[in-house]
């Protein structure tokens, strides 16, 4: 039995630390829409936008003034009939796109997306090059042995290569 | 063969982290001061406000009764310290400028605003207030004082984030305005 204990305690300490890292969330913020769909909605908006006064912080974690009036703001429209593209329409109209945390894809910013998947294109493409030049130096290696085995004079187009071979490494 | 060496040794990278310097260095030169966030409403046309004023909360005043005007509009508050910083700087504009200066009183009370201006003197034009804040997100404001400069088509021409000075007004908003002479007409 305690044993059992002993092997379920750590993971009860981390699940009552989870638990207690997430309530204070909702301590900042005790607002309630009537529509439990609109407040499932309310709650997923807030956290996508940045609080533009304390700026590392969600308007759903932050608990100055402005982050409250943005709250009741997004709840008015919210309540108004607003849809999620529309609300985040206006803020970024306002406070630019800084307040998303999850900047758009746009074409000023389509090299930050790409520039990674370019480089990795880049380092794949030197990857190949180097592996194919060690296996090019692999197989001029074995081929003296195999001419040894063979017990044949090396051939004079073959020895050249051999000498590209060696002067590339 | 040497030469091949150094090239991918030596010369690649070093292209590499000259065209990366070039990037940052744009990047660090172009950047606004660490949380200043660029107001998108700057080439844009100012957002429709009516707010009471603070002389008499029964008048509302707003964007229609400025329109073919120029006018600075000055978001601030008694709770703001560098609102206290600016103020002189605004009493000497009301002096020199002919810009009317238009004060949205953010987040405040009203008796304190009346006492702040009658002790300090006022150099607005007319203070309108905005109790909830909600004025303040249409034009952006995240911190006072912010200051704007709007033209008489209606559109925000410049904004100033943080205390308003002599200098600033010389090199962001008079260079913007029209010479005196056509400003005052």
């Amino acid at each position: 039995m305690s044993a059992w204990l002993r092997s379920i305690l750590p993971a009860g300490c981390l699940l009552a630390l989870l638990t207690l890292a997430t309530t204070p969330t909702r301590a900042v913020d005790p607002a309630q829409l009537p529509d439990p769909q609109l407040q499932a909605r309310y709650i997923k908006l807030i956290h996508e936008f940045r609080c533009v006064e304390c700026q590392n912080e969600s308007l759903a974690d932050s608990e100055v003034d402005i982050a409250g009036e943005l709250r009741r703001e997004i709840r008015d429209m919210l309540l108004a009939g607003k849809t999620d593209a529309q609300i985040r329409d206006f803020l970024v109209s306002r406070y630019s796109e800084f307040i998303l945390y999850r900047p758009r894809y746009s074409a000023r910013n389509a090299w930050l997306w790409l520039l990674p998947l370019c480089l990795l294109a880049l380092g794949g493409f030197i990857a190949a090059r180097i592996v194919r030049a060690r296996s090019g130096l692999v197989a001029s290696d074995q081929e003296p042995v195999e001419d040894a085995f063979g017990g044949l004079a090396p051939k004079a187009e073959d020895s050249s290569s051999r000498a590209d071979a060696g002067t590339s490494r | 063969m040497r030469a091949r060496v150094s090239i991918t040794r030596f010369v690649i990278p070093l292209v590499a982290f000259a065209l990366i310097a070039v990037v940052f260095a744009v990047g660090i030169k172009h950047s606004p001061e660490v949380g200043t966030i660029v107001s998108p409403l700057v080439g844009k046309p100012a957002p429709e406000w009516e707010l009471p004023l603070l002389d008499d909360v029964t008048r509302r005043i707003g964007s229609k009764d400025f329109r073919g005007q120029w006018y600075v509009l000055n978001v601030w508050g008694t709770w703001c310290f560098a609102c206290r910083q600016e103020h002189n700087a605004l009493l000497e504009l009301q002096r020199t400028s002919a810009v009317p200066i238009v004060g949205i009183d953010w987040r405040d009370d009203d008796a304190q605003a009346r006492e702040w201006l009658a002790r300090l003197g006022n150099p607005y034009a007319h203070v309108a207030v905005d109790h909830d804040g909600h004025a303040a997100i249409e034009w952006g404001v995240y911190g006072a004082p912010e200051t704007f400069l709007v033209n008489p088509a209606g559109i925000v021409v410049h904004k100033q984030i943080g205390p308003m000075t002599a200098e600033v007004w010389r090199r962001d908003f008079a260079s913007r305005l029209p010479p005196p002479r056509r400003a005052s007409s």
